[in-house]
């Protein structure tokens, strides 16, 4: 019987398009926390940005199932064992609160306590959700997605991803449905307190691509169902892994953002450079999903 | 409450196939779906090579995965521990799939048994086409076995899973499995283990046994006697 992976690149969609939202989110709210004046434009698309991604995330993860329309008996016929049940629980209370906060930003109500318990919970499920992810592989014991390391290359790939975009838009200014009294704030900003974007661009590749390479060096040294899984993976898609995911996804936006540090150390990365780079790592990430995801179904030996 | 099992000798298996077959006659079992299946293997080198027939199914194993996996409770455990599947609550999201360790479960991606809708014939004006033959007839799909709705979706509709169910309309009944029943080497028994004198209980102890993957942690209820 000619074997076909029970998912195909809708689920990858669903959890690239779902990391990003998360990333955005919680990108965003650093930024507000961080330098509220200065950042208010961005961290105001951030908050806008958020539940779409996560809706379209969702959106495709729907069209994957066989019966869409019975979806929400996750939620009454939950099974507390299940991450799957839990994960939707998570986005759900994510899309929920993610649409208050995002409502809130666009009336301008930003000061209040409300607001600040909102972001405090947008945060709390966008981990969540950010967790889930990885999680979700990892909960299910296919060789390629065992233990504890998916979950972490999930999340960084998925703030890494929501970085970036943030740095795009940061550059193209783009700036939709954000209120006037915003757009001022942010153009009277006093200058000496700037948050560094290219220092954090820096730090998330470095993180991200040691853990790529310590997970892949991990597998390497694994059970024999492991080793086949991962010598599987790069045997359909080695050119793609090392080409797309480690040296465009994350080499050399590590390299480029070193640059710029090296030169001065509180310099931003050039336009070109950064919008170049954030294009890569966004491209990189669907790549590094998609891959761990597509390998990870591949058919298991029967042994005894 | 009983805890259904079963045995497999692999020295009485002649790797005839009938228990794939049969068994999809039993439950109306669609084209490329197997719920009794197998893998064979070759080892060694010559003049000291060894060839398997391994009949595989569910395991209905008492650490099930699959049941782990569920979002909707879809996937069960019966009072008989059986791995069971509720075709109404199951939202066809392939969780149980990529957690069975097995590869048992399948999917069914279109409406199943489009073969008797089908007006194509194999030689066509030679051989009447699966259309011609149900209307012929007179059923939607000939050679439905009606007796298998009594437990479970007689056919399983598009857009969920299905997989083996230890023949549970037949245990119902006092009968065996029906890939127990039509096995010509009588290579398949299946029993209670909680029946410390049974038939499974008594070739267990006799011959020792091996299971599939036990090192996953699924407790898989096959046992396989007499291999090779
Ligand atoms: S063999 Fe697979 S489908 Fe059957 S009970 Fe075990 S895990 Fe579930
Ligand atoms: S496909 Fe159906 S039975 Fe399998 S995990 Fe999903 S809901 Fe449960």
């Amino acid at each position: 019987m000619e074997w076909h992976a029970p998912w195909d690149i809708r689920i990858a969609m669903d959890l690239f398009l779902g990391g990003l939202g998360v990333g955005v989110f919680l990108i965003a709210v650093l930024l507000n926390v961080y330098d509220k004046e200065r950042n208010s434009k961005l961290s105001v698309m951030g908050s806008y940005l958020a539940p779409l991604l996560v809706g379209g995330g969702v959106l495709f993860l729907l069209s994957e199932l066989g019966r869409p329309e019975r979806f929400l008996s996750t939620l009454y016929n939950f099974n507390p064992q299940s991450v799957t049940s839990w994960g939707g629980l998570f986005q759900i209370g994510f899309m929920v609160i993610a649409l208050i906060y995002a409502w809130q930003n666009f009336k301008g109500k930003t000061n209040g306590s409300t607001f600040r318990t909102l972001q405090g919970l947008g945060v709390l499920f966008a981990i969540l959700v950010g967790v889930y992810h990885g999680l979700l592989l990892a909960s299910l014991g296919r060789p390629l997605w065992a233990g504890g390391m998916i979950i972490a290359l999930f999340l960084g790939s998925s703030l890494f991803g929501g970085m970036s975009l943030l740095v795009i838009l940061r550059e193209l200014g783009i700036s939709i449905g954000v209120p006037a009294q915003v757009r001022s704030e942010a153009a009277a900003a006093s200058s000496d307190k700037e948050f560094n974007f290219t220092m954090l661009f820096f730090t998330i590749s470095a993180v991200e691509l040691v853990l790529v390479l310590g997970w892949q060096f991990a597998l390497y040294r694994s059970s024999a169902d492991t080793l086949a899984a991962v010598n599987s993976m790069m045997e359909s898609y080695g050119g793609l892994w090392i080409g797309i995911v480690i040296i465009a996804g994350l080499l050399i936006p590590l390299l480029g953002s070193l640059l710029t540090l090296v030169k001065d150390k509180s310099s931003e990365m050039s336009k070109g450079m950064a919008l170049t780079l954030s294009a890569l790592v966004l491209v990189g990430s669907f790549a590094f999903k998609h891959i761990v995801i597509m390998a990870g179904q591949g058919a298991l030996p029967l042994i005894f | 409450m009983a805890r259904y099992a079963m045995v497999i000798d692999l020295h009485k298996c002649v790797g005839c196939g009938a228990c794939d077959i049969t068994c999809k006659n039993e439950n109306n079992v669609d084209r490329g779906i197997f719920w009794a299946h197998h893998f064979t293997r070759t080892t060694g080198v010559f003049p000291n090579v060894k060839y398997e027939h391994v009949p595989t199914m569910c395991n209905h194993c008492n650490n099930a995965a699959c049941v782990k996996a569920c979002p909707t409770k879809a996937m069960y455990k019966d009072d008989k521990r059986l791995t069971l599947h509720d075709p109404k609550k199951c939202i066809g999201c392939k969780s149980c799939m990529q957690a069975c360790p097995y590869d048992v479960i399948s999917f069914n991606s279109k409406e199943p048994h489009g073969f008797w809708r089908d007006a194509n014939s194999v030689i066509p004006d030679g051989t009447a086409s699966g259309k011609e033959t149900a209307e012929k007839l007179g059923q939607k799909i000939p050679y439905y076995n009606p007796e298998r709705a009594t437990t479970y979706a007689g056919i399983r509709p598009k857009g969920i899973v299905e997989k083996c169910t230890f023949c549970d309309h037949r245990l119902a009944k006092g009968e065996e499995p029906y890939c127990v029943f039509s096995c010509p080497a009588g290579a398949r028994t299946a029993g209670d283990l909680d029946n410390p004198t049974g038939q499974v209980n008594l070739l267990l102890a006799k011959y020792g046994h091996k299971q599939l993957k036990p090192h996953v942690g699924t407790e898989p209820k096959v046992y396989y006697i007499r291999y090779y």
